[in-house]
């Protein structure tokens, strides 16, 4: 992402225009815009005009508009991003007032204007336009029958393809059938490969999957490069891995990143960094549970005590839409910092990311233990466990209701 | 229904492969390859419609060969034909049925897949001789509904057709049925799978089947009262699902597949030929593992990948045999077949150092007996492998013996009782199925022309400390557990394929009972097939019940409809789908506590399916069973616990363990480890 132009009041309003360059740059922008921000881009808006005689006519129009951000749509598979809001500037062409949605492209400045530029935000943008921190690795996670062909970058993991072909399995006295969709499985992969793996930008491709399955698909790929003389392939022999992963579902993105010959190609990216942080915070779990805690209300009451070594949070906690809730975890990242602690905004696009997020989202590994803080919140935490279930609401409706008809049919 | 099977897509060579009779061949040379297929498809037209009644396949043939394929024709010449000399058959089969041994399973011949045209002289090969013999003098096969049936069962058919007293109405009716079927089948076009004639016998069993021979019984034979059916086998010899399991490298292939070939179930000329390949690759001790291993992968790099199926009998037992493999990353596959098993030989290797490496904390040892407990196997036979390298050494044997029966006692919650210890050796084959006696050494490359071992001619002194039974001997004597026969029909698949004429599904009956002719629904997708032919330990038959290891071919379903981890249920008591339950689990030796929004991989039968542990509910205490601790934030070793679970991805079948003690277990893994391992309580959401 460039930076065009920078300009933030004391008060911490102001605007920033940005070209965004590659697909992660969406993700980027996604995560800055909120509710009631403005933002300012060319678009193309169809206008209607009625003439004397009554007849309509209708043309698409070039032009700038400024809009208040009411809702912000993100296709992690296409990197599409719409904005939708109420046009704030008056144009010859549009009313004040009115709806229009602009589609943020590639390579087209647009400036956001924020009341409030906190510090999340600005790092965000300072993120995004750093280049050095960019890896772009691609990455076959596979098990028999099972396979997804995943681009990772620092903030992103896009699952590009899944691929479920049932493998049958040997029988007695024939592995024909075996063998056969053995290579069907290896022959989609390879097809897969081909379409979504851009060797121009890519700097390595990861194979991983349990067992002998990478080996044999790494024999096949350059089997099949070889047989259909595809260049491509056979130039950048050297950008494959192979790496010994646990399972070939997703999951196993989080074991690819924690592998030694890995982490050097993937450098410091973010990425890797979010995955050790997890760990950490794990094994510090099982060693010394006074010494981790999760969820937001045990987080800020270490944070108060100034106890907090490193600070794990998700992104989506400051996509809120709710202001109060965004003050309150970024209060919570500013505490931490001024402390001495380090903090980690995890993607939640990377498997690390949603793991977090289901672990409430904000996770801190103390500095000294606070082994009070277990019991204080030991009453408290029924009517904190149900404010969870509350706010999404549906989920809990849904459960009750099926506990209902099983217990009826129980009966 | 097989009328409108794609004649284009036949494979001739299959139906000749099939037994075509050398005679039939001759007689029919005038036909051209075209007309065979059609010849065969129509056969099986013919015969389905004659539904009960007793044709040759010669006799329908010929009509259709004078009608020229004329099915309704030929078929009501057949029948004028057959109620002439019915009475006269009845005698010859009374007399046969009676004459005949008794239930024989292995004497069923089914003619398999697209061809019927299994002839008489092909078929005497496989049928017990005085079964042949008599099926030759009387030069009349016989067979109802698409196939010939058992001695025993025909007897049962006979007896509750009553012909006797009112066969002359009867047979009116019923070639009425069959005509009127046919014309019923006319209409209705030619889209291959005729719905409603192929599920309504399912669901109105009929009870007066028998005095109103309905167009279900026609087209479907006789339903087989499998309850009764399967006591009477039962009665015979029990069968059991017996896994072998075990570190990796401790000798389960070469094991079972020694066992196998002093069973007699593999030949003389395989193992010889097994051997010679594995000598040429230098890997000369494989030879037996080869009989299970038989992937080009698996053979090349020594190592078992997937589990092998087989089935062997012993003298009060008929086994299904299931090789598990020992390496770590194909756990997986571990439980898929540690989930059909009742009983388990864990292998361990003897030989210093081995035994401690796969005992210790990264070998599979321990997790395998912990997977299988926690998979519901009861029953455990040790075979202590590899006792000839250590000099038959008795020390080392109750070594091995003491460290393992602490952890399997105390931790593995096995009964002391239930565990057996046998040493042997898989690969000179000691102790396998006999012990070796002076001047009868059991050497086990019996295959080879070597001369014996000086290691292995020592065995008879160095050896005669055990006393005990052979390995064998020891599981001839396991005990079969109670088979939820009477349940609604369950079958977790675990291997699916394109097969002959339709779609080829294995697993094992969970519960319930299936017969030839019923429509099952394959859960997800709610999808409903027909039962158009099984086996059952690659022996065709008509019926099996829980507990049998099956292969199923379906027809009416698309292959993408059914894959690995589908369950194949009763109709009317569909087995739920869910992707979000409660489970109570116990907490394996885990390095990092479970926390919610844990990521698991949840193993469940053959199937395995992304999750996340949603919410801890109540650690519990593990005598007691009262709740400890409620909404725990993590969950450490050995804590037995309430939790919540939801899966990422698709719904999968699965049913409360109170309803059904094999699909409620689940495992969970993560990073190529076991953490825990748990029965389902409740299932929280329906559908996906």
């Amino acid at each position: 992402m460039k930076l065009v132009k920078q300009f933030i009041e004391k008060d911490k309003s102001g605007y920033v225009t940005l070209i965004p360059e590659e697909f992660e740059d969406m993700w980027h922008v996604y995560n800055l815009i909120q509710k009631y921000d403005q933002l300012r881009a060319v678009t193309i808006r169809r206008i209607q005009s009625e003439s004397t005689t009554g007849s309509v006519d209708s043309q698409r129009i070039r032009l700038t508009l400024s809009i208040s951000v009411d809702n912000v749509d993100f296709d992690t598979q296409v990197g599409m991003l719409r904005i939708g809001g109420r046009v704030i500037v008056e144009n010859p062409h549009v009313k004040l007032g009115t709806f229009h949605t602009i589609d943020l492209e590639m390579n087209r400045s647009f400036t956001l204007i924020k009341p409030e530029w906190d510090v999340i935000a600005l790092e965000r943008v300072q993120e995004a336009c750093d280049v050095t921190k960019k890896a772009d690795v691609a990455a076959v996670v596979c098990q028999e029958g099972l396979a997804n062909i995943c681009l990772l970058t620092s903030s992103m993991t896009i699952i590009r393809q899944h691929i479920d072909c049932p493998v049958p399995r040997k029988r007695k006295g024939s592995v024909t059938n075996y063998e056969k969709g053995l290579k069907r499985f290896f022959e989609q992969i390879y097809q897969a490969i081909l379409r979504h793996i851009d060797f121009d930008i890519v700097k390595c491709v990861i194979l991983g999957s349990p067992g002998f399955v990478r080996e044999q698909l790494y024999e096949y790929i350059f089997a099949e490069a070889v047989r259909t003389d595809n260049k491509t392939i056979m130039q950048n022999r050297s950008k494959f891995i192979v790496v010994h992963t646990s399972t070939g579902h997703k999951q196993a993105l989080q074991e690819v990143m924690n592998d030694p010959a890995i982490k050097i190609k993937l450098a410091d990216t973010k990425a890797a960094q979010e995955v050790q942080a997890l760990d950490q915070f794990y094994e510090m779990m099982n060693m010394d549970p006074d010494r981790a805690f999760y969820g937001f209300k045990d987080v800020s009451k270490a944070a108060e005590r100034g106890a907090i070594g490193t600070l794990l949070v998700t992104d989506e906690l400051f996509r809120a839409a709710d202001v109060v809730k965004r003050r309150q975890y970024i209060a919570l990242v500013e505490s931490a910092r001024a402390s001495g602690g380090k903090v980690f905004v995890f993607s939640s696009l990377h498997v690390s990311g949603e793991n977090l997020n289901q672990l409430t989202g904000v996770a801190a590994i103390l500095n000294f233990p606070l082994p009070d803080l277990d019991d204080e919140e030991e009453g408290e935490e029924v009517p904190e466990d149900d404010a969870d279930l509350d706010e999404d609401g549906l989920p809990r409706m849904h459960s009750n209701q099926n506990r209902d008809i099983l217990d009826a049919v129980l009966e | 229904m097989s009328r409108h099977r794609n004649v284009r897509n036949l494979d001739i060579d299959d139906v000749l492969d099939d037994g075509y009779d050398d005679a039939d061949y001759a007689e029919d040379q005038v036909m051209t390859a075209e007309e065979q297929a059609q010849m065969a498809d129509a056969t099986e037209d013919v015969k389905s419609m004659l539904g009960g009644a007793k044709v040759t396949i010669k006799e329908i043939q010929d009509a259709l060969w004078y009608y020229y394929f004329d099915i309704d024709q030929a078929a009501v010449y057949l029948l004028d034909e057959l109620s002439k000399k019915q009475k006269a058959a009845t005698a010859a089969a009374t007399k046969k049925a009676s004459s005949a041994p008794k239930p024989a399973q292995s004497g069923t011949v089914t003619p398999t897949g697209t061809s019927s045209k299994s002839s008489a002289p092909a078929k005497a090969k496989e049928t017990p001789k005085g079964l042949a013999s008599a099926t030759q003098d009387d030069d009349i096969v016989e067979f109802l509904d698409d196939e010939e049936a058992p001695a025993s069962q025909l007897q049962f058919d006979l007896a509750a057709m009553n012909f006797g007293s009112s066969l002359k109405t009867q047979f009116a009716k019923k070639a009425a049925g069959g005509t009127s079927f046919a014309k019923a089948h006319h209409l209705n076009g030619g889209d291959g799978f005729d719905r409603s004639g192929a599920v309504t016998p399912v669901g109105s069993a009929p009870p007066s089947g028998i005095s109103t021979p309905s167009r279900a019984s026609t087209k479907m034979g006789k339903r087989i009262d499998v309850v009764t059916e399967y006591q009477k086998r039962v009665a015979e010899k029990e069968s059991l699902n017996l896994v072998v399991i075990g570190h990796v490298d401790a000798g389960k292939s070469t094991l079972m597949g020694h066992l196998l070939y002093l069973q007699g179930e593999v030949n003389e000329k395989t193992i010889r030929k097994h051997e010679r390949d594995a000598q040429k690759i230098g890997k000369a001790s494989f030879a037996f593992a080869w009989v299970l291993d038989e992937t080009g992968e698996e053979r090349a790099r020594g190592i078992t990948m997937d589990v092998g199926v087989t089935k062997f009998e012993t003298e009060n037992r008929r086994f299904t045999l299931l090789d598990a493999p020992g390496h770590r990353d194909f756990i997986p596959n571990m439980i898929s077949g540690t989930a059909q098993a009742d009983v388990a030989i864990l292998v361990v290797d003897a030989t210093t150092g081995e035994f401690e490496s796969g005992f210790d904390a990264n070998g599979q040892t321990k997790e395998h007996a912990l997977l299988a407990r926690s998979l519901g196997v009861q029953q455990l036979v040790v075979a202590v492998n590899k006792l000839d390298v250590v000099g038959w050494s008795e020390a080392r044997f109750q070594e091995i013996v003491a460290k393992l029966e602490q952890f399997l006692v105390k931790d593995a919650s096995f009964k002391k009782s239930s565990l057996i210890f046998v040493p042997c050796s898989g690969f000179t084959g000691e102790n396998l199925v006999r012990k070796s006696k002076t001047g009868q050494i059991c050497n086990g490359s019996a295959v080879s022309d070597a001369p014996v071992d000086p290691l292995v001619a020592s065995v008879v002194e160095t050896f005669a400390w055990y006393k005990g039974p052979t390995l064998i001997q020891t599981i001839d004597k396991l005990d079969a557990p109670t088979r939820a026969v009477e349940k609604p029909f369950r079958m977790s698949v675990t291997d699916v394929f394109k097969g002959t004429g339709g779609v080829s599904a294995a697993g094992r009956l969970e519960a319930g009972h299936v017969q030839i002719g019923e429509a099952v629904m394959v859960m997800p997708g709610s999808e409903m097939a027909v039962v158009k032919n099984m086996e059952v330990n690659d022996e065709p038959t008509r019926w099996a019940a829980a507990g049998d290891s099956v292969l199923l071919t379906l027809s009416g379903i698309d292959i993408m409809q059914v894959s690995t981890g589908s369950v194949l249920c009763a109709r009317d008591a569909p087995i739920p789908v869910t992707t979000h339950f409660a489970a109570q689990i116990v907490v394996f030796d885990v390095k990092i506590p479970i926390t919610v929004g844990f990521p698991i991989i949840m193993h469940h039968q053959s199937h395995n399916e992304p999750g996340v542990v949603s919410k801890l509910v109540a650690t519990i205490d593990k005598g007691t069973g009262e709740v400890v601790k409620k909404n725990p934030r993590h969950l450490g070793k050995n804590t037995t616990a309430m939790v919540e679970i939801r899966l990422n991805g698709r719904a999968i079948p699965l049913e409360t363990f109170k309803d059904s003690k094999e699909l409620g277990r689940v495992m969970l893994r993560k990073g190529g480890e076991t953490v825990a391992a748990g029965i389902v309580t409740k299932i929280l959401s329906f559908g996906s």
